[in-house]
């Protein structure tokens, strides 16, 4: 009812593309009832309408196969339709724009009809769905019901029908530059996702296992993220670049330093904190929470730039993956379905295990090798410390830290994802029902035995959902990394923002957003493939 | 053997919690430790596979101060059930049963089998159960399991702390009456922790009344409840110990056999005789299989001279008698509901085994139990 409101509002009063010369200036309007001559977008009325009528039916089973019908057919004509009208229309752009037009690269820019039907499209099929649950329809073709349609587009997208739109004309013009750009901030959410999980459930767990520590802890990460992302960025750039100063000190005592310093901090609270009453505690905490969240900066930072040089020379500058390299990959891949699946797998008898087993332990060793051979051909290579002599002349420079460019912004970053990591690792981990824990060391479990088969099995669907949390967040805030010229997309958010052109503002976004969508969804498949059958779905249900 | 000799806990903030407790845990007996909170019952037991530190003197586990073998050797020979349950959720019934097994090495197929025969011990069927995951089963399910689970390995010793606490009362009674028949068979050397007195009377072999850290009285249940040793185990037992006492005793062992018995075919000049030649005032009344189907008395044969059939009062077995089975309470309440002085005592089949009077009864509880106790 609603979705068929607003695609129909939509299909009346609003535009449903603008007809533009070039990517700069602004065009002509056009609502649907303007595509003279052609009758066909009589459909896409009717569609809009259907949903009112079907509101009335009773039986739901088949009310819901018909709003799923009409929601897809909704969202794909939506899309089809103006391209078709678009296609004459960019075929002699000059009647419409007038003939002193300046054209380049001539496109249709939809607006907000065209939104509003994909919107009102997406409602009614969503009703539909809930229908189709309602009625008892399986999982499975419930699934294929709310894809197909998008499916369709899919296909009809790389078919090129949608060429006409603006954002594919940007696309077709940038695209080279698009992958690159995307490369890159899959790099930067990575790496930073990756150091900020090494970092954020390190805290958690010592939090986790001190109780005195855990509300520094919890305060310093807070405190990271009370700051706004452009300030972060801002703050990092003095010491940063302090740092990477060829002439500061070698990072060895830098190391030592900063860990001294904070386990110091950590420790005089500790000392003082039981003897101070009430406000006086609350503030020596916070004091201590923001001295300690400095030197973590610092040192996060210097971790996050060395595992992006890393990784990018021992990836070969974000090439392609030779023979060798996807081979090793592949046996990762083996190693975490075997793993997902071993208690299925090791229910078998015989031979079969063996082969099993032998397979596991192949694919292992392959996640080892990776690993091994990114290092190694990290430090073999010239570019990385290449022109080190010693461990004692490594100064933090040679790590990779700079004041501008990738570091700092990877450094922010993985600040960021602190927080949620930090936090659901610790909420993971204490809301652990003490008298499994109890019954666990009763049985006479060590302690090591009741972490790894008790404790972060049951905590891992918590953390997982930090990470979730974390990874999406990282690749929206990653789009600011442009403005201390780290690159990324947000570089086409920021151009298109000072050209005034939607276009590449879009150009920089959808890519952004169907980022997060994927890393969301898989990282929920990895969860789902590691998460014991006992514990699934009681957090989210 | 468990042997706590002046065992002393103290915790960081002072509290003595175990205040010299000396006690001799028997060799496949269950043990009860009882009393109100905070008398050190958990405490104490929680001490024998050190998951609290001692403070003072020694416990001796098999000849051994239980502080000579490392904590988690002397824990997996010690099995160990909470009320809590504490299942692991995210393993089967078959992971959480085989945990002490695997960490002993056990190979797979041995660790199969006695998960199976463990399950069906519990009552249990291993085919529906074995993959299942705790939140599939229900409470009782669950705590079956875990009784299971803490005899895993085939510990010769397990540690209970209100096993059957967080149970509906019925499924209580039923855990308990098949524990006990489990305990039957495999004779373990159990310490058992509750708060409830009825579950210590029904559970223990001896029980074990502790207040403020200090045993106060080490007994059988029968001498606890005869023979209390001060006002606070008195009161602790409560008022109606003479009445939980006679819920010590079966029938079985109290039954007069020699009870006069007609048979359905007699006649009622038969009836008559034996009543009169037994000097009683009435008889019961059995079919040719021997099942209780009534009973005549003085009174009905006067009115119907003639027909023992018309004399008698019929009444099914299940209403008019008591199985041998049964305590010597619960014959006494069938007594009282009824209005009976006399009551038949009957087996599973319904068959007449003998009676029980409730003079017979109230003697017993004025007697006192100074002699023929079991084990006094």
């Amino acid at each position: 009812m609603l979705g068929s409101s607003v695609a129909a509002l939509g299909f009346f009063f609003l535009p449903v593309v603008t007809l533009k010369p070039n990517r700069i200036s602004s065009g002509v309007p056009f609502n649907l009832l303007q595509f003279q001559g052609d009758y066909r977008y009589i459909v896409l009325f009717a569609l809009a309408l259907v949903p009112f009528m079907l509101a009335f039916r009773k039986d739901v089973g088949m009310r819901g196969w018909l709003l799923v019908a009409v929601g897809n057919l909704l969202m794909l004509l939506t899309l089809v339709l103006p391209a078709v009208a678009g296609h004459h229309l960019l075929a002699n752009p000059k009647q419409y724009l007038g003939a002193d037009a300046f054209i380049q690269n001539p496109r249709l820019l939809p607006t907000g009809g065209l939104a509003l039907g994909l919107v009102g499209g997406y409602i009614t099929l969503f009703a539909g769905l809930r229908d189709l649950q309602r009625s008892g329809v399986q999982g499975w073709v419930r699934s294929l019901a709310a894809w197909v349609g998008v499916a369709f587009i899919f296909v009809l997208l790389v078919a090129g029908s949608f060429n006409v739109y603006s954002i594919m004309v940007e696309f077709h013009t940038n695209g080279a530059l698009l992958q690159q750009k995307f490369v890159e901030h899959l790099m930067f959410v990575l790496v930073s996702l990756i150091v900020g999980f090494v970092v954020g459930v390190g805290l958690g767990l010592w939090a986790s296992r001190d109780e005195r520590m855990a509300p520094i802890i919890l305060y310093a990460v807070g405190i990271i993220q009370t700051i706004p992302s452009l300030a972060l960025f801002g703050v990092l750039l003095v010491p940063l670049a302090r740092l990477g100063d060829k002439h500061f000190i070698p990072s060895v005592e830098f190391f030592a330093i900063t860990v001294v310093v904070a386990v110091l901090i950590g420790l005089a609270y500790r000392a003082v904190a039981s003897r101070l009453a009430g406000r006086l505690q609350t503030a020596a905490l916070i004091l201590t929470a923001i001295i300690v969240a400095v030197p973590l900066v610092l040192f996060t930072g210097v971790l996050v730039s060395f595992v992006y040089r890393a990784a990018r020379i021992g990836f070969g500058g974000g090439a392609g993956l030779g023979g060798i390299d996807t081979g090793i990959f592949v046996l990762v891949l083996v190693a975490l379905v075997l793993w997902g699946a071993r208690r299925w797998l090791f229910k078998r008898e015989g031979v079969f295990r063996t082969v099993l087993r032998i397979g596991y332990l192949l694919a292992y060793l392959g996640a080892a090798g990776v690993f091994m051979l990114l290092m190694v051909r990290a430090a073999g290579s010239d570019q990385f410390l290449g022109s080190v002599a010693s461990i004692q002349a490594l100064t933090i420079r040679d790590l990779g830290v700079s004041g501008i460019g990738v570091a700092p912004a990877l450094v922010a970053l993985t600040l960021y994802s602190l927080l949620p990591l930090v936090r659901n690792t610790y909420a993971g981990l204490e809301n652990v029902d003490n008298a499994i824990i109890d019954s666990g060391r009763g049985m006479g479990m060590t302690p090591a035995q009741i972490f790894f088969q008790i404790e972060l099995p049951l905590a891992f669907p918590v953390i997982m959902a930090g990470v979730r949390n974390a990874g999406v967040a990282l690749v929206g805030i990653g789009t600011v990394a442009t403005v201390i010229g780290a690159g990324g997309l947000g570089d086409f958010v920021i151009q298109g923002i000072v050209n005034t052109s939607i276009d590449q503002i879009l150009l920089g976004a959808i890519p952004a957003i169907a980022l997060a969508m994927v890393l969301d969804a898989l990282l929920r498949f990895v969860e789902g493939l590691l998460t014991s059958p006992g514990i699934r779905h009681v957090q989210n249900a | 053997m468990i042997e706590f000799q002046n065992v002393v806990k103290q915790f960081p903030d002072g509290f003595r919690a175990v205040n010299g407790l000396s006690l001799t845990v028997h060799d496949g007996e269950i043990t009860v430790l009882i009393g109100p909170s905070g008398c050190g019952k958990t405490t104490s037991m929680r001490m024998v596979n050190r998951l609290l530190s001692i403070t003072e003197g020694r416990i001796v586990v098999e000849g051994r101060d239980n502080r000579d073998y490392p904590a988690e050797e002397l824990r997996r020979k010690i099995g160990y059930a909470i009320q809590q349950i504490g299942l692991f959720p995210h393993m089967t019934v078959l992971e959480n049963i085989a945990v002490v097994p695997r960490m002993l090495g056990w190979e797979d197929d041995r660790i199969r089998k006695r998960v199976d025969t463990l399950l069906e011990l519990t009552g249990l069927d291993p085919d529906v159960n074995r993959d299942k995951y705790p939140r599939q089963l229900s409470g009782g399910q669950q705590q079956r399991v875990g009784v299971a689970r803490a005899l895993g390995a085939d510990p010769p010793i397990m540690l209970m702390d209100e096993p059957f606490g967080a149970i509906d009362p019925i499924t209580r009674e039923v855990l308990q009456d098949e524990f006990l028949q489990i305990q039957e068979r495999i004779g373990k050397t159990i310490i058992f922790v509750t708060h409830d007195i009825d579950e210590a009377i029904k559970m223990g072999d001896r029980i074990a009344i502790l207040r403020e850290g200090s045993l106060v009285q080490y007994d059988t249940p029968d001498t606890l409840l005869a023979r209390p040793k001060n006002r606070f185990v008195r009161d602790f037992v409560g008022a109606d110990r003479q009445l939980k006492r006679l819920g010590l005793l079966r029938v079985r062992e109290l039954m007069a056999k020699d009870s006069p018995v007609v048979a359905l075919r007699e006649t009622a000049d038969d009836a008559r005789r034996e009543i009169e030649s037994a000097g009683v005032k009435s008889a019961f009344v059995v079919d040719e299989d021997g099942v209780l189907r009534g009973w005549v008395d003085r009174e009905g044969l006067r009115e119907n001279p003639d027909s023992l059939l018309d004399a008698m009062s019929e009444g099914d077995f299940r209403e008019i008698g008591v199985r041998q089975s049964a305590t010597a309470r619960e014959a006494l309440s069938a007594m009282v509901a009824r209005g009976f002085r006399i009551t038949p005592v009957v087996d599973e089949k319904g068959v007449l085994v003998g009676s029980i009077t409730l003079r017979a009864l109230q003697e017993l509880a004025e007697q006192g139990w100074a002699e023929g106790e079991p084990s006094a």
